[in-house]
């Protein structure tokens, strides 16, 4: 059975508790993984994501469009964890890809070659790679990479959950995405040399 | 060939085409350039790798009986916490957000609240509620333990408590107990790390021996990396590393829960062991429950805790 989430909605107002899990059940990923990327620990984003649940069924009754329910757990979830690096005064901003180590461990094919491709980068290129490279932008772009490649908003949807124009989440999109060739790239180069 | 400063112009555009949100024109602009530009190829190249790569990385999941989890604190959110949350409502809906109301709020709750509502008795078997749980005490021998990152000796055993968030390590020949305001007691072996969880903990690697008294059946869990153990009234013994989590039962019942499995009750005499992706093998054991020492927490339940 796969219920619109305005049904569920409409059932759990009715005062049926119970179906609440199928919301659950179908945003958990995508929340817990919004939320693990942006404090980028496991236990404290099991924990907040508890909690952005339970809060969004004390405000099911708020809710002005269930239609829109998507854009509005998402956005719970955002501001929950943005509140959480608040609180806790995170540096939330990148760190440097100065470290060699790393620059080892990602790229140790290039160790031993002196012409590399983009073919044969793109070919070493992996989702865990790429997940530590979007760990290591700051916030804002790592909520936008995440939210549109990882979880699959539109960006029409990503702009509604960040509140932002449309404009500024496809230039953030853009430059996150930048950012993330030049860092490859430059892990790649000086791994080369 | 164009000019560098158009490739530098195309270039911009490459992220845009590899996701398909160029107009036609423009889509039919790039497309001829890249056709004549060996170096916007290879950014196309790189470009398209990278997106598709993205798109590839998988949403995190977080773990088997999450939802149950969820689920269960709201079926048991108590009247006392539905009071404070209409409070906050109240106070943040008005220029009141100052001290003077809240405490006079306080002072009222204090005196409509009877007192067992907020001090939870040990041992009568009522079971107080979870999110309401005050620090439990920590009990060890052997060394020194790590509690989050800072390493206390064994001289401050007693004196130190845990709450919700805090995490705690024994280290080689340590043991240490935990021991909760209503009884109960989980024995942690050497080498063991876990989190101390609102509703129970996350066991990360090494052996426990839980004990629980007074909660409600359902209400107190270990969870590890590939399985939920969740007490059904009972004492327990739980070991966690390497992908593996194996469970054995001394007394009463639990229930197992993995990403295949829906809440195996396992019975007295009985084990489980989760392996990866929550396969799940059971049986009766040969042998008692080896639990990992005696509690060392004194028998006084009432002068262990701190409210």
């Amino acid at each position: 059975m796969n219920l619109e989430d305005s049904e569920i909605i409409s059932e759990v107002l009715d005062g049926r508790k119970d179906r609440f899990e199928l919301l659950i059940q179908k945003y958990q990923s995508k929340v817990f993984t919004l939320v693990l990327r942006l404090v980028r620990d496991r236990e404290t984003a099991l924990d907040l994501s508890q909690e952005v649940f339970f809060k969004i069924f004390r405000k099911l009754s708020d809710i002005k469009d269930p239609r829109r329910a998507a854009s509005w757990i998402m956005q719970v979830a955002h501001n929950s964890a943005l509140d959480w690096l608040k609180k806790r005064r995170v540096d939330a901003l990148a760190t440097d890809f100065d470290d060699q180590q790393t620059q080892q461990r990602m790229f140790p094919f290039l160790q031993d070659r002196v012409n590399v491709s983009p073919e044969d980068i793109v070919d070493r290129l992996s989702p865990s790679l790429l997940s530590e490279l979007v760990d290591r932008l700051d916030v804002k772009y790592r909520t936008v990479i995440t939210l549109r490649f990882v979880d699959g908003f539109s960006f029409k949807e990503i702009a509604e959950i960040l509140d932002l124009p449309l404009s500024t989440v496809k230039f953030r999109k853009h430059y996150a995405l930048q950012l993330i060739r030049d860092r490859w790239l430059e892990l790649a180069k000086n791994g080369d040399g | 060939m164009e000019p560098m400063d158009k490739c530098k112009e195309y270039r911009e555009l490459i992220p845009e085409f590899v996701l398909d949100e160029l107009d036609a024109v423009e889509m039919d602009r790039l497309d001829a350039h890249i056709g004549a530009c060996h170096r916007c190829r290879h950014e196309l190249v790189l470009m398209r790798g990278l997106t598709e790569n993205l798109a590839a990385v998988e949403e995190a999941d977080p773990g088997p009986g999450f939802a149950r989890q969820v689920m269960s604190r709201i079926h048991s959110e108590t009247w006392l916490e539905r009071l404070s949350r209409l409070i906050s409502t109240i106070l943040d809906s008005r220029p009141l957000r100052v001290a003077v109301p809240a405490l006079a709020l306080g002072a009222l709750l204090l005196l409509v609240i009877p007192p067992r509502a907020i001090r939870a008795p040990s041992g009568d078997g009522a079971g107080p509620e979870l999110a309401a749980r005050p620090s439990m005490g920590l009990y060890w021998t052997g060394g020194s333990i790590v509690v989050n990152n800072r390493s206390h000796p064994e001289a401050e055993s007693g004196r130190l408590t845990l709450e919700k968030g805090d995490s705690v390590r024994t280290t080689a020949s340590t043991r240490l107990t935990m021991a909760y305001p209503e009884g109960s007691t989980v024995d942690l072996d050497e080498n063991t790390r876990l989190l101390v969880k609102t509703d129970g903990v996350f066991l990360s690697d090494g052996k426990i021996a839980a004990s629980i008294e007074g909660l409600e059946p359902e209400s107190f869990r270990v969870e590890t990396k590939n399985a939920v153990i969740t007490h059904l009234g009972t004492q327990f013994t739980v070991e966690a590393g390497d992908g593996r989590t194996h469970v054995e039962v001394a007394s009463g019942r639990v229930g197992v829960t993995t990403d295949r499995v829906n809440d195996k009750v396992l019975f007295p005499g009985q084990f489980a062991t989760v392996v990866g992706g929550g396969e799940l093998e059971y049986g009766s054991l040969q042998r008692p429950v080896a639990g990992v020492n005696a509690s060392l927490a004194p028998e006084n339940v009432d002068v262990r805790f701190l409210y």
